[in-house]
């Protein structure tokens, strides 16, 4: 088990190493633009980054239960409580409500609320056991947390983190033993309220007419999207060189966060995003094996949250760039730029890395205490 | 389902990269990236004879706005629009107007900024805010010789004065610039494939003297206030070689505000006004006559007391005459005089000498605007005409060729082209091509010539016409004339062209100079009006070009005479 631990790890690392080379090719024009620095964003995710490493030094040390039970309870009033400072007093970027200004920081709130929406639905799924099944403490329950989370991400609004939150919960609550027709009547319930909801919204809706015609809206909505496309054409087989991109130069305004990946195939063609794209599913392997040999309920739907929100933001965000799905504002694990993004990715890989070394523990894991009992320890 | 989904990536990636039928496409977008564009030479300046910068090209910015890209980046349009105003010093309305569109992606606000200004407004960095540089051409000297040296437009081709002629010389070569342009159509740093810089152009440096050009200006503006004239102006030249050193026309303009200028200012008077010139010619008249031996100075000639008929008409003097010595005639400038003698010379010679003196042909200065005037041939002339033709009449001339014409005398008897430029230098300053003197004929004999300079140096003693042009230590040699303006076929009585052309000093010209007024009202002849003036400018002149003065002898046989 300790071999998947490392594994994970080595994967976690070589992604985090190539998204900062990529940041440092793609962030060059827009920094100089916004900051007058060409180095204004590879400097501050590099500070990102060792913060990162060190939460997720701490949080492999932390043994994972912490997490259930009353840290779960505390984690959803402190996400909650950001949501809504955000909705009130939040910065507001190209139209939405994302980020709190702390000054020297941005925090995007709903990076917390991700973590937390996994952690409270995995401890709630752990803890009802058997009553898993029930429609009530099985299903509306769960849900109605996730739908909490989920409206107030929606009112910032963050669609693409809607989705995440949601369709991860649904899996916990599916492997932790939901009825399976409970699952998709709810999830059909809220695909289709998903669906109304973006059809009220002219932005989110262009957005997807925009994406099954881009070439009538080349000059707004699928802009940088076509851009992206040109710059995956452009990459051919072993790209134009690292740094040597022109699409990156101004042509995608998100090119150093949303769009990072499709600098990554104009740098360094089908070679670096096949690379990437193997490494993410190699990490969702990973993720895959340590949960499922977790040794108990809460561990096991934890692990399994983690990997499937990092792998379904990763395969989001990648479907997005290559045109496959219509655009959403969503970031590339460990690549694109954003301190909130990568330290909660990071403390997410830690906890899996925990999971692993609790598995290989056997001893540990004997002396493992039921949730119940250690709850009044907080 | 994550494979299959990872699997659906995976494939879209290998369908982008390589397998897809993107070839053209990539053509496409290499070809979108590229730009070629021209850059300017900066054109080159011109210079008075003494290099003092008459006109030059200066670093300016236009600043634009982008106004929806304006109005999405920046919370507080109004903000902007009094930042702009506040700088650009234009009304807030009117910036309000062109940024407040939404529709636009391109507005030009104000052309040509001064540098600290553009500094300034590129400092605030607003989203939105174009600044491209660009130059401008500047006149430090505003007003001054503004029809010499004109201007070069909007386009930076030069459309008046030395800036037109010399286009060609002036006009930088313009480099050639390819490279890669970025999303916002700006060039990306370290992707230029090709840069043949641009040249700038050579700079032209006039015969004109700054110093002599600003007190012939000066004289000019005060003589058009003190005769309450409709204009004047003046052309002073080097006897030798035929520089021009000065030359002014009023009215005036700014050559930097050309785009407010009518074109009836914009003309250069001084080579392009046809009219009568009047008692200028009998000089020429005159000095013809001698070089043929049909006149002795000294010989009496019936002045007809103010009034001769003759070819059914009567000719006037302005004061009647008796009998007057042939020089007196000149001195007096008896019309009557004048007349008879050019009836001795008949019309052929008469027609001969006049064009070998450079009338009806243009004197080819390097100036835009040069009239040729009206010289009949003599075969189309009438039994009366040689009588008008002496004094100046029956013809339109500009006072360019009528000074050439003098000058030919000043220069003893050759006649030489007028320069305006002296030499064409490259921005080192190397010499590409110099304006030597030219020769351009000797209608009379050197010492036909030196006579003539004494002659016409009695103009100005005592009893001359031209009395008013004398100087106290400078011996001047001139001629005084007053032609009626012709208006619709007819002689105005009431508008006329008073001018004085002459040379000095006397024994030993250097400088020639005439001096025209357009429609004095207060006086009216030559002798009054633009006599004082030419004398005026003279004594600046002296000074500028540092004369020797006459020797005394030839400033106390006034007296004597």
């Amino acid at each position: 088990m300790e071999k998947t631990a490392r594994a994970l790890i080595a994967i976690a690392l070589v992604l985090s190493f190539v998204g900062i080379m990529i940041l440092a090719s793609a962030s060059q024009a827009i920094g100089e633009l916004n900051y007058r620095s060409p180095y204004f964003f590879l400097i501050r995710q590099g500070v990102f980054a060792v913060l990162a490493l060190v939460a997720a030094f701490i949080v492999s040390r932390l043994n994972y239960q912490y997490w259930s039970g009353k840290t779960a309870f505390l984690l959803g009033f402190v996400s909650v409580g950001l949501l809504l400072i955000t909705l009130a007093v939040g910065k507001e970027i190209n139209g939405s409500k994302r980020w709190l200004d702390l000054g020297f920081f941005s925090l995007q709130a709903s990076e917390i609320a991700k973590l937390t929406s996994i952690i409270l639905v995995a401890s709630w799924m752990a803890h009802m056991q058997r009553k898993a099944g029930t429609f009530w403490k099985g299903l509306m329950f769960p849900a109605g947390v996730l739908g909490m989370l989920a409206v107030l991400i929606l009112l910032e609004p963050d669609y693409g983190t809607t989705l995440l939150v949601v369709s991860v919960g649904f899996v916990i609550m599916f492997m932790a033993g939901s009825k399976l027709g409970y699952i998709v009547i709810a999830s059909s319930l809220g695909l289709v309220s998903f669906t109304y909801l973006v059809m009220l919204n002219e932005v989110r809706m262009r957005r997807i007419v925009a994406f099954l015609n881009p070439e009538k809206y080349a000059e707004l909505e699928a802009y940088q999207l076509i851009s992206a496309i040109h710059a995956f054409v452009m990459g051919r087989t072993v790209g134009v060189g690292y740094g040597n991109g022109m699409q990156k130069e101004h042509s995608m305004p998100e090119a150093h966060t949303d769009f990072i990946f499709a600098v990554l195939g104009e740098d360094g063609g089908l070679r670096a995003t096949l690379f990437v794209l193997l490494l993410f599913v190699g990490l969702f392997v990973c993720g895959l094996r340590i949960s499922l040999k977790a040794h108990d309920q809460f561990g096991k739907l934890l692990g399994l949250g983690i990997t499937f929100m990092i792998t379904f933001q990763a395969l989001l965000n990648m479907g997005v760039v290559t045109g496959c799905l219509p655009t959403k504002g969503l970031a590339l694990p460990f690549m694109s730029y954003g301190g909130s993004s990568l330290i909660m990715t990071a403390v997410m890989v830690g906890i899996l890395v925990n999971i692993a070394h609790q598995n290989a523990d056997e001893a540990l894991s004997a002396k493992a205490i039921p949730i119940k009992e250690r709850s009044h320890w907080f | 389902m994550v494979g299959l989904a990872f699997s659906g990536v995976a494939a879209k990636l290998i369908w982008l990269h390589t397998l897809g039928p993107f070839d053209e496409l990539r053509l496409e977008i290499a070809e979108n990236r590229r730009f070629e564009t021209q850059t300017k030479g900066a054109r080159g300046r011109v210079v008075d004879r003494n290099g003092r910068i008459m006109a030059l090209d200066l670093g300016r910015a236009n600043v634009a706005v982008d106004p929806s890209y304006l109005a999405q980046k920046n919370t507080n349009v109004l903000d902007v629009c009094r930042f702009l105003s506040r700088h650009l010093q234009m009304d807030l309305a009117m910036v309000k107007n062109k940024l407040l569109v939404d529709n636009k992606k391109y507005t030009m606000l104000k052309r040509a900024v001064p540098v600290d200004v553009a500094e300034r407004i590129r400092d605030q960095r607003i989203k939105g805010v174009i600044l491209e540089n660009v130059t401008k051409r500047y006149y430090p000297h505003k007003h001054l010789m503004s029809h010499v040296v004109g201007f070069s437009n909007y386009h930076g081709t030069g459309s008046l004065g030395v800036e037109q002629t010399m286009d060609t010389y002036l006009k930088g070569k313009a480099g050639l610039r390819i490279g890669v342009k970025d999303g916002r159509r700006s060039e990306v740093y370290g992707h230029r494939e090709m840069e043949i810089a641009a040249e700038p152009g050579n700079n032209v440096v006039l015969t004109i003297d700054q110093y002599l050009q600003y007190h012939v200006e000066q004289e000019l503006a005060r003589a058009v206030t003190n005769y309450h004239a409709k204009g004047a102006w003046a052309i002073v030249m080097d006897t030798r070689t035929g520089d021009i050193l000065a030359m002014a026309s009023k009215p005036d303009f700014d050559l930097n505000e050309y785009g407010k200028t009518g074109e009836e200012v914009m003309r250069n008077q001084a080579i392009s006004y046809l009219y009568e010139p009047g008692s200028a010619v009998k000089p020429l008249i005159f000095a013809a006559a001698l070089n043929e031996k049909l006149v002795d100075p000294d010989e009496e000639i019936d002045c007809e007391g103010g009034a001769w008929y003759y070819a059914n008409a009567v000719l006037h003097d302005f004061h009647g005459y008796g009998i007057l010595s042939a020089a007196d005639v000149l001195k007096k400038s008896s019309n009557i005089g004048t007349a008879k003698i050019a009836l001795r010379l008949g019309d052929a010679v008469v027609d001969r000498y006049l064009r070998q003196f450079g009338f009806g042909a243009k004197t080819g200065l390097m100036l835009p605007g040069e009239q040729t005037g009206i010289f009949r041939r003599h075969d189309t002339w009438q039994k009366i005409s040689i009588t008008r033709i002496a004094i100046g009449h029956e013809m339109s001339q500009t006072s360019l060729q009528v000074l050439c014409a003098i000058n030919t005398i000043a220069n003893n008897g050759f006649r030489v082209k007028p320069q305006i430029v002296r030499r064409i230098e490259d921005a080192e300053g190397h010499i590409l091509h110099a304006f030597h003197p030219q020769v351009v004929g000797q209608p009379i004999r050197r010492e036909v010539a030196r006579h003539m300079q004494v002659l016409m140096g009695r103009v100005t003693e005592q009893g001359g016409t031209g009395r008013r042009a004398a100087m106290e230590k400078y011996k001047v040699a001139g001629k005084t004339g007053t032609a009626e303006k012709v208006i619709n076929g007819q002689y105005d009585r009431r508008k006329n062209i008073a001018s004085f052309v002459g040379f000095l000093p006397a024994e030993n010209p250097r400088i020639t100079m005439i001096v025209a007024i357009d429609e004095p009202t207060t006086l009216r002849t030559g002798g009054v009006t633009a006599a004082p003036v030419f004398k005026r400018i003279a004594v600046r002149a002296v000074r500028i070009l540092n004369l020797p003065p006459s020797p005394p002898q030839e400033m106390t046989e006034r007296a004597s005479r």
